[in-house]
């Protein structure tokens, strides 16, 4: 697989752009900006592959890393983003029940969650002469992407997502250009020569952290085949598993497989000075 | 295969069509180190059992739907320290069969006291002897095994999964009492489950070696004959799986046991065969079974149609031999689907309608003179007076014993028809619950009657029902 390729799919998955304010003469601090959208990418397209499958994650960190070589630059403690600050929706639930008087009527039961109608009918064939209806409505608030704020054992800050609701990463952490991450210090005696500083913002997982989800065969036909041997849920899940190793090894930031606790890269921009 | 110029998603293919399904081979295709390579993996219903989970860091792994037995898993550590210490020493043929012979031996005995009274002494000695054929077949199946599959490695499974379920309906009627040990009888499950994977490993294997599943056509009239009854007892072993694991077990062992049943009877010949009609009655067992998990009356109303249909079908052909011994037991299975229907949905003329048939099952099991006791009974039996709850038990005393202690079996009998009337009797407000433990309380009764009847195959299959109506719950329509 080569790099481009790799490239291309964490691409897909994850979304990264990345500024701070500029540092003028008069000005030593600057905000950092980081935008981190999470999607479900769609891979193995092309026609050269025999499978394809979708990809998610299931947590990622944001760090900000500032190059061992940047001695001129440090970040601001008390300006750090602490609080979680989520997207949040709220999802109201209303539950219908009906019960018919009739003994051999069934009963109806309906949730509707935002909507949508999930409808559970069992043989209400009988009279409906007498019903009583009783509908119980609730709703919560639900954090879409889950954000803690820690440093890393490098002593860099990290931002860590979790999905609020569902298995993984959907949508953003944060409002990019409302919040930003933190603020930087430049310690340059002075600023108006010289190369200002470079900041990076990287995206890293855990290998366990990559959902292969709904691997298939293109050969309909033999997919079909496939599924009824038995065994298939091993040999799915090695298959996943193999996917997911070749995906890190690519990212991989040390480069050893067996470390159960390697970072992989998904993505690393450097912050553009606006 | 794939090749250095494929797409690098080929191996993937290549590993979802490999021709084993053991987790260290396929890690070793894919080029990856087995120790590391399921971490996080998604195992879904995966069937875990054959694999040596020890062997592999699964952290971050899902497990939740798998099916892993913890036993099996301790044990192979403890055979692998026993390899290193000692080595291993194959047994001869000779040997093999010899013990293949012995279990046999133990388990026919087990079936012929099986048949035999109620007294307490009895059931000690087949429980004995159901626990030898089991451990004795087991051995006998390690033997041959190692014989590079002997032509009599099937029998011997097949015959130790008999043996395993048979001594799983020992240990659960010994504990039908409320008051019998219930950590004991937890802790003698317990370990049964294991006799239960072994045997379902070992059948599973010897399926393999002449069942292709995608070409079920070809294979030799015998053989399929042996492939039926092993897909059955795979499939007694899920459901008696799924029993010993509760009402908390996951649904796998019994779709399982659903597929397996539906293999099963169509590789049985047509006809109304005895075999064909147990597997059937199974088949539908099971789904009432799944129903219950589920807490869906409708499904369980299908499969208590089904039965139905099996009842007539059993009753047409009573002129075979087969067919006569086999209805009370069918009739019986509805009766367990009706009740299942009765208390999923809270339908009272379900409930009724279940009572009524396990006193159908019962009459056609003993031989109770039916049309006499109606004509006997006559009006009385719709009053509710002290007059038709006797001649309503005296219907019951008819029971013509078969066991050397009549007198016994003619209280037993006496008890149980007043707990009929009794039910009979209810009121139409009486409270759920208590119908539901008095149902209860006619199928306990019941039981006992059978096994003093030595009717040991229908006094099992009723003890199921009382463990699911015991267990169970009232679903939607009892809100």
């Amino acid at each position: 697989m080569h790099n481009s390729n790799r490239a291309r799919i964490f691409a897909d998955v994850v979304s990264v752009d990345a500024w701070h304010s500029s540092f003028g003469a008069d000005c030593a601090l600057a905000d950092l900006h980081a935008d981190v959208v999470f999607q479900t990418a769609r891979v193995g397209g092309e026609s050269a592959s025999p499978v394809r499958f979708r990809l998610a994650l299931r947590r990622a960190e944001v760090v900000v890393v500032i190059p061992e070589t940047e001695t001129s630059v440090r970040v601001q403690p008390d300006s750090v983003a602490r609080d979680a600050t989520v997207a949040e929706i709220r999802e109201t639930t209303t539950i219908e029940r009906r019960l018919d008087s009739a003994a051999e009527a069934g009963g109806q039961l309906s949730i509707k969650p935002d909507g949508l109608t999930a409808g559970f009918d069992l043989g209400a064939s009988g009279a409906t002469a007498s019903s009583a209806v009783s509908t119980r409505e609730s709703s919560r608030q639900v954090k879409l992407v889950m954000v803690t704020q820690s440093k890393t054992p490098e002593g860099l800050y990290r931002w860590t997502m979790e999905s609020g609701d569902g298995p993984h990463l959907e949508g953003r952490g944060w409002d990019a250009a409302a919040s930003p991450r933190l603020k930087l210090r430049d310690l340059r005696q002075d600023r108006s020569r010289g190369i200002p500083p470079t900041i990076q913002v990287e995206v890293r997982c855990k290998r366990e952290d990559m959902m292969i989800t709904d691997l298939e065969v293109k050969d309909s036909d033999a997919w079909e085949r496939l599924k009824r041997l038995a065994g298939f849920d091993k040999r799915l899940a090695a298959a996943e598993c193999y996917i997911r190793s070749r995906l890190a090894e690519e990212g991989l930031s040390f480069g050893d497989l067996s470390d159960p606790y390697g970072d992989v890269t998904l993505a690393n921009v450097i912050a553009d000075a606006v | 295969m794939a090749s250095e110029g494929d797409h690098w998603t080929a191996k993937a293919l290549q590993i979802l069509s490999a021709p084993t399904s053991d987790l260290t081979e396929l890690a070793r295709i894919a080029g990856y180190d087995p120790k590391t390579f399921y971490r996080g993996a998604d195992f879904r219903a995966a069937d875990l059992t054959d694999e040596d989970l020890d062997a592999f860091d699964l952290s971050g792994a899902d497990l939740s739907r798998a099916t892993i037995d913890p036993i099996t898993a301790t044990l192979r550590r403890v055979e692998r320290r026993q390899r290193a210490l000692d080595g291993e020493i194959p047994g001869t043929v000779g040997f093999a069969l010899m013990t293949l012979i012995l279990g046999e031996a133990q388990l026919d005995r087990a079936i012929a006291l099986g048949a035999r009274g109620p007294s307490s002494e009895a059931a000690a000695e087949r429980h004995a002897a159901s626990l030898d054929a089991v451990q004795t077949l087991l051995e006998a199946n390690r033997l041959l095994r190692e014989q590079d599959a002997h032509p009599s490695h099937h029998q011997a499974v097949l015959r130790a999964g008999e043996a395993s379920i048979l001594h799983f309906r020992y240990e659960q009627s010994l504990a039908v009492d409320d008051d019998a040990d219930r950590v004991q009888r937890r802790s003698r499950i317990y370990f049964l489950n294991y006799f239960l994977q072994t045997a379902r490993k070992a059948l599973r294997k010897a399926l393999t070696e002449h069942w292709d599943p995608d070409d079920p056509e070809n294979i030799a009239d015998t053989a399929r004959e042996t492939a039926a009854r092993q897909h059955e007892i795979l499939a007694e072993i899920d459901l008696t799986t799924s029993r010993v694991a509760g009402a908390s077990s996951q649904r796998a062992p019994l779709h399982r046991a659903i597929d397996h049943l539906e293999t099963s009877v169509s590789l049985t010949d047509d006809g109304e065969t005895a075999d064909r009609c147990r597997r059937r009655l199974l088949l539908n067992e099971a789904r009432v079974g799944l129903a219950r998990q589920q807490e869906l009356g409708a499904m369980a109303a299908i499969a208590a149609e089904a039965l139905n249909a099996l009842v007539a079908e059993t009753r047409r052909g009573r002129s075979n031999e087969a067919g006569d011994a086999i209805l009370a037991e069918v009739i019986l299975a509805e009766a367990g689907a009706v009740l299942a229907v009765g208390q999923l949905d809270a339908n009272l003329t379900s409930l009724r309608h279940g009572v009524d048939l396990i006193a159908t099952a019962l009459a056609e099991a003993t031989g109770l003179e039916l049309k006499e006791a109606d004509a006997r009974s006559g009006s009385e039996e719709d009053g509710h007076d002290s007059i038709g709850r006797l001649s309503y038990a005296w219907r019951w005393t008819r029971i013509r014993p078969t066991d050397a202690d009549g007198a016994e079996t003619e209280t037993r009998a006496g008890e149980l028809a007043l707990r009929h009337a009794e039910y009979r009797d209810l009121p139409k407000n009486a409270p759920f619950v208590t119908r539901i433990q008095m149902i209860t309380d006619i199928l306990r009764g019941s039981h006992k009657l059978l096994d003093a009847c030595g009717e040991g195959r229908l006094a099992g299959r009723l003890l199921n029902i009382l463990d699911d109506m015991r267990t169970g719950r009232a679903g939607h329509g009892a809100i």
